[in-house]
């Protein structure tokens, strides 16, 4: 059983087999040993041959002398029987096969067995005999490390020898055998500058020597350096083993020892640890532990956060102790995606809202298209200049209608973009698309320095739909030391601000001109503004309006826009979410598809009553409506007969035309 | 005998003109003949271009350039050459013909147009209409439907349809505010909405303007307009005198009686009862014909309306008046039709482009002066009244004399208009002074001569772009300018 077992080890498998083939090696020498069951030891170092033999070649030193052992052990005791005394000839050859320089256990192996194998070993091998100093070095013939032994066995012909050891110049030799020939050799280093050996907790810290990497520690603390991990608290796998920092020249060193999510530690060495040349250990370095903290919310349900590639866990998340550092951050939403670099700064808090973009997904090219591979690799960069979405390559190999099917059937993007040949033209048009079909075309020439440039910038470009406000209409006049207030509208007219007089300063800074003011405006904070007017400085609520998307300007791109929105609305609630909601109608409006924009509308509903209000959106519902055709022309009437009720809603914004006259306007049109 | 090389080259023309062409090779040449005709044009060899497209419409009348080429002429026709009537057959053929191409949109616009420019009267404008929706109905993507909506709401404008004008206008706006039309349908708006007594709305509109538009053209003229409103309107500050204007120049006018402002803003000064001059500078150019007796001016032109003489376009072109008419003011209008205000038989003779007249029926009247979205505003003494009429000659606002002011005046002696609608009179009477009136007919701003430490014989009255009014002073031959 013990043999099956042994036989199924998997290619490589030994480590996890190690104890099993240990215990069997041992079993089998006390079997022989004290119980003098020849035949049962014998099979089972059959067994282990069986196991080790056919990795012979990839075996390392501690294994190679296990199965020279075991082959020692066959012939041994084969050599007892006459009939397989031939055998143990053959065992013996195996040996000299394997590692030449290994040497026959004399207390168990005869003279005669033994003469025979040194007999063969001369007859094939050439001597050598080293000299080592110092004795803990590394050597290494034509390449591979060696065992430390007082003689080797090697094959006749041309070596290249190299012993070295850290803090001394290395020495290489070649070296020329004889067949059946003796060879001595003294190898002495000179030593070159001192080392130091370093101990870290955390395992995996990267130790620099005067800026320069010397390597990062691994592995476990030898058991003499238990009295120090009890010292530091911390046990003896949670100290690294040693780690050897070579060329250390007389003077000064700076040492940096770090890891992530430590404190770096910088150790100074004076020219003691150089002068003379010696080998120092350093006190164990045990890393303090760094940390900021994240929290991450989001108004749109279902985000999941990743950082670095690692899930984190669903949205919202508080204080989330977090490396120090700059970090990929991504979230992750059922429709949508959000990802930006953060830096994280030791002991502070980074606090982030965020809400899903519009994922762009690059579908391939369709047509022979000129400069393919060129525009691919801009494409393939496209991602990291976009602002307002994420991009999503191609898939490698994929043709441009499969990725279409899939990104359709997995819903894993809100957007599309495809590179189409155009008939006859050395251009290509890239065709942008939502997952409906609301597309817009765009000719680009291939060969331009930057031709994806006018998709960028269209892409980047998301217009805010609020604008801040003061509750004051301004015009501006000569001969006026700033704006001049027109109109005052209820909180700015309560606290005091008048018409009719200059508004010279907002929070301090002069402003000359309305645009200055709006500049001004856009850049102030909190809740509440001081406008200096006549001299007298007035506190007036700040807070936002909604604007409307135009529906036909030439610089945006309404099936981002659409996306966009359409996001949006997942996460709002109130007003704001009334107010997407109308944009996102009026997205709908671009394309024409008025049903659509209806939808968006129905049982929207604002609060606000001043500028864009519940007013315009009855409008809009009625524009819907009328736009429908003739058969809908009284609901059209209706909804127009809503918003000419309203006498503060504007159209477009804040200081828009207002939507009374226009509803007024609209329901004149629809009588013949 | 060899063949003539000569005849070898017309074998190949005609081979050239007559043979079919291929897809591919059509196309190529099409293209070519077009780029051909572009580079003549560029060199403004136009009668060569215009050959050379005129072969590629012959030669490719399928190709796209085919009807590029067509909008290219009718736009040289009507803009460069002034001659619409040369573009229309070229516009309509390409709307006939080539209505899938993309120059579609822009012909029809084009033809729009001209047919709008040709009009004579309100109801003609049917046809310009009908063409401008349908570009908004075939080309409801391409950017000319942006400024076939603004035509639209000019034209409902000029038939004093507000409300069609205004629906026209917003859409322009809400279809991208950033894009020129959007800034002359701001300029409308806001200039409708006085109309209709919305000031704040007006004002609002001007400074969106200048917002929207920070420099262009538009955002310049809705500075002064919105200037103009809030100082008389809205600031109302007391007039006073500032004196000789220009500055400086005493007794340099030999009587004069008419002043008045063009729309591009150039003042003329009638003088000596003989001559009419534009003021340019500090210095006086003679402008048209001597003509004696001139009671009003009539712009653009400016025609010179006289009792004596009649309406004298220029030197060569004289019109009767009436028999015994009294011209006290005029006004040609959008339709081309001259108004004239009678101060002795009344009313107000409306003649018309095509030579025809009609009158329409009112008091005498002791000044007439036009306001800027048509209509006039008018004075009488005998029923002391100023009236207010739209462009149909309807009264829409009608104010007493003397209303709201401290004391009555009796008699006008002259009236202006600014191009925001404000109205100035030279009043005598218990109140002897400047008075001016908002366009809805509000008092806003008044004056006794008194008051402003002004004497003299004041004939003549005109409001300028600062918010300043200009006095003529016939008996110290110099204007005054009070602020």
């Amino acid at each position: 059983m013990l043999g099956l077992a042994l036989l199924l080890l998997p290619l490589g498998g030994l480590r996890g087999q190690d104890p099993a083939l240990k215990d069997a090696f041992a079993a089998a020498k006390t079997q022989w040993a004290m119980q003098g069951d020849r035949e049962g030891a014998a099979s089972r170092f059959e067994s282990i041959l069986a196991a080790l033999e056919p990795r012979a070649a990839a075996l390392d030193d501690e294994w190679r002398q296990v199965l020279c052992e075991t082959y020692n052990w066959l012939a041994v005791l084969e050599d007892r029987v006459p009939a397989k005394r031939p055998q143990a000839a053959k065992r013996l050859e195996a040996i000299l096969d394997l590692d030449p320089s290994f040497e026959l256990d004399r207390s168990l192996t005869n003279t005669r067995l033994s003469a025979a194998y040194e007999n063969a070993r001369s007859a094939r091998f050439s001597r050598l005999s080293l000299t080592l100093a110092p004795g803990d070095g590394e050597l290494y013939l034509d390449g591979k490390s060696l065992r430390k032994r007082s003689s080797y066995f090697l094959n006749p012909g041309s070596h290249v020898l190299r012993y070295a050891k850290p803090g001394f110049t290395p020495q290489e030799q070649r070296l020329e055998l004889t067949p059946k020939g003796t060879r001595t050799m003294d190898i002495s280093l000179t030593r070159n500058s001192s080392t130091v050996r370093v101990n870290t907790h955390p395992v995996g810290a990267e130790v620099l020597v005067d800026g320069k990497s010397a390597g990062i520690t691994r592995g476990q603390a030898p058991a003499s350096m238990i009295s120090y991990t009890e010292k530091l608290g911390l046990t003896l796998d949670q100290l690294s083993a040693d780690l050897i920092l070579e060329g250390i020249t007389p003077g000064r060193h700076r040492i940096e020892i770090k890891a992530p999510c430590h404190k770096t530690r910088l150790l100074e060495l004076d020219e003691s640890f150089a002068t003379p040349f010696s080998d120092h250990t350093l006190e164990p370095v045990k890393l303090q532990s760094s940390r900021g903290t994240l929290s991450v919310d989001s108004p749109t349900p279902g985000g999941i956060l990743n950082l670095g590639n690692q899930a984190m866990g669903n949205l919202p998340i508080k204080d989330l102790p977090v490396c120090p550092g700059v970090q990929e951050l991504r979230v992750d939403y059922p429709e949508g995606r959000f990802t930006t670099r953060i830096e994280v700064m030791e002991g502070k808090a980074l606090a982030l809202t965020v809400r899903p973009r519009p994922r762009l997904a690059f579908l391939g090219f369709e047509g022979s298209v000129p400069d393919r591979d060129r525009l691919q690799g801009l494409i393939d960069h496209l991602g990291s200049r976009l602002t307002q979405v994420e991009f999503i390559p191609s898939a490698v190999g994929e043709h441009a209608k499969a990725a279409l099917e899939r990104v359709r059937n997995e819903k894993s993007a809100e957007l599309t973009l495809l590179a189409r040949a155009t008939a006859g033209q050395s251009q290509v048009e890239l065709v942008l698309a939502t997952l409906e079909g609301n597309s817009e075309s765009t000719s680009i020439k291939p060969l331009e320095q930057d031709p994806l440039e006018p998709l960028v910038e269209r892409l980047n470009r998301v217009p805010s739909l609020r604008t801040p406000w003061a509750g004051v209409f301004l015009v501006d006049l000569p001969n006026e030391p700033g704006p001049w207030p027109l109109q005052v509208e209820g909180e700015a007219e309560k606290a005091g601000l008048k018409l009719h007089l200059a508004i010279t300063h907002l929070n301090g800074q002069a402003v000359a001109t309305v645009a200055a003011f709006r500049k001004a405006l856009a850049a102030a904070q909190g809740e509440r503004a001081t406008l200096t007017q006549g001299g007298v400085q007035i506190q007036v609520p700040l807070s936002s309006r909604a604007l409307e998307l135009p529906l036909q300007a030439a610089d945006l791109c309404y099936p981002l826009m659409l996306a966009d929105l359409r996001l949006r609305c997942l996460g709002a609630s109130g007003d704001e979410a009334g107010f997407t909601r109308l944009n996102l109608a009026l997205a709908y409006m671009h394309f024409r598809q008025y049903a659509k924009a209806l939808e968006a509308l129905r049982d929207t509903r604002v609060a606000a009553t001043t500028g864009v209000s519940q007013g315009t959106i009855d409008y809009y519902r009625g524009l819907c409506l009328a736009s429908l055709g003739p058969a809908y022309s009284p609901e059209a009437s209706q909804a127009w007969k809503q918003a000419a009720q309203s006498s503060g809603a504007t159209l477009f914004g804040p200081e828009g035309p207002s939507v009374k006259q226009a509803a007024t306007q609209a329901l004149e049109s629809l009588t013949p | 005998m060899p063949f003539p090389f000569w005849s070898t080259r017309i074998a190949l023309a005609l081979l050239v003109w007559t043979a079919p062409l291929g897809a591919q090779a059509g196309a190529d040449l099409a293209e070519r003949l077009f780029r051909s005709g572009e580079r003549a044009y560029a060199a403004r060899t136009y009668s060569e271009a215009f050959e050379t497209w005129g072969q590629l419409i012959q030669q490719a009348p399928e190709s796209p350039f085919a009807a590029e080429a067509l909008l290219r002429q009718a736009r040289h026709y009507a803009e460069v050459e002034a001659k619409p009537e040369m573009a229309l057959p070229l516009l309509e053929r390409l709307r006939n013909d080539y209505i899938k191409s993309p120059s579609a949109p822009e012909g029809l616009l084009l033809r729009g147009e001209i047919l709008a420019a040709r009009c004579s009267k309100p109801q003609d404008l049917k046809e310009a209409i009908a063409e401008f929706h349908r570009v908004v109905d075939l080309f409801p993507d391409n950017p000319a439907v942006r400024k076939a909506h603004y035509s639209l709401g000019l034209a409902f404008r000029d038939q004093g349809l507000w409300g069609k004008a205004q629906l026209h206008f917003t859409t322009v706006l809400g279809l991208d505010p950033q894009a020129p039309p959007a800034a002359k349908a701001r300029l409308q708006m806001a200039e409708i909405q006085d109309l209709l007594g919305d000031l704040p709305g007006c004002l609002k509109m001007l400074q969106g303007v200048k917002d929207h538009h920070p420099e262009s053209s538009e955002a310049m003229e809705a500075s002064w307009r919105l200037n103009l409103r809030i100082r008389h309107r809205l600031q109302k500050p007391p007039l006073k005198s500032l004196g000789p204007w220009p500055e400086g120049k005493q007794k340099w006018l030999n009587t004069p009686t008419l002043l008045a402002f063009s729309p591009d803003n150039e003042l003329f000064i009638y003088i000596d009862d003989t001559q009419l001059y534009l003021l340019k500078g500090t210095e006086l150019a003679p402008v048209g014909p001597p003509t004696k007796g001139v009671k009003a001016l009539a712009f653009p032109g400016p025609w010179q309306i006289s009792a004596k003489v009649g309406i004298v376009k220029d030197e060569k072109t004289i019109l009767p008046l009436a028999s015994g008419a009294a011209p006290s003011g005029a006004m040609l209008d959008r339709w081309g039709s001259l108004w004239v205000g009678d101060a002795r038989n009344g009313g107000i003779t409306i003649l018309a482009a095509d030579g025809t007249s009609k009158a329409l029926p009112s008091p005498s009247l002791a000044a007439l002066v036009p306001m800027p979205l048509g209509g006039v505003a008018a004075a009488s003494d005998a029923s002391r009244t100023l009236l207010f009429l739209d462009g149909t000659g309807q009264a829409r606002v009608t104010v007493p004399y003397g209303k709201d002011l401290p004391s009555p005046f009796r008699t006008v002696t002259a009236l202006a208009t600014d191009p925001v609608g404000n109205v100035a009179a030279l009043v005598d009477g218990d109140f002897e002074g400047v008075v001016v009136w908002g366009s809805d007919g509000t008092l806003v701003r008044f004056a006794t001569f008194k008051d402003l430490g002004i004497s003299g014989r004041f004939k003549g009255i005109a409001l300028d772009r600062q918010g300043g009014i200009l006095l003529a002073d016939r008996s110290n031959d110099l204007l005054i300018r009070l602020d």
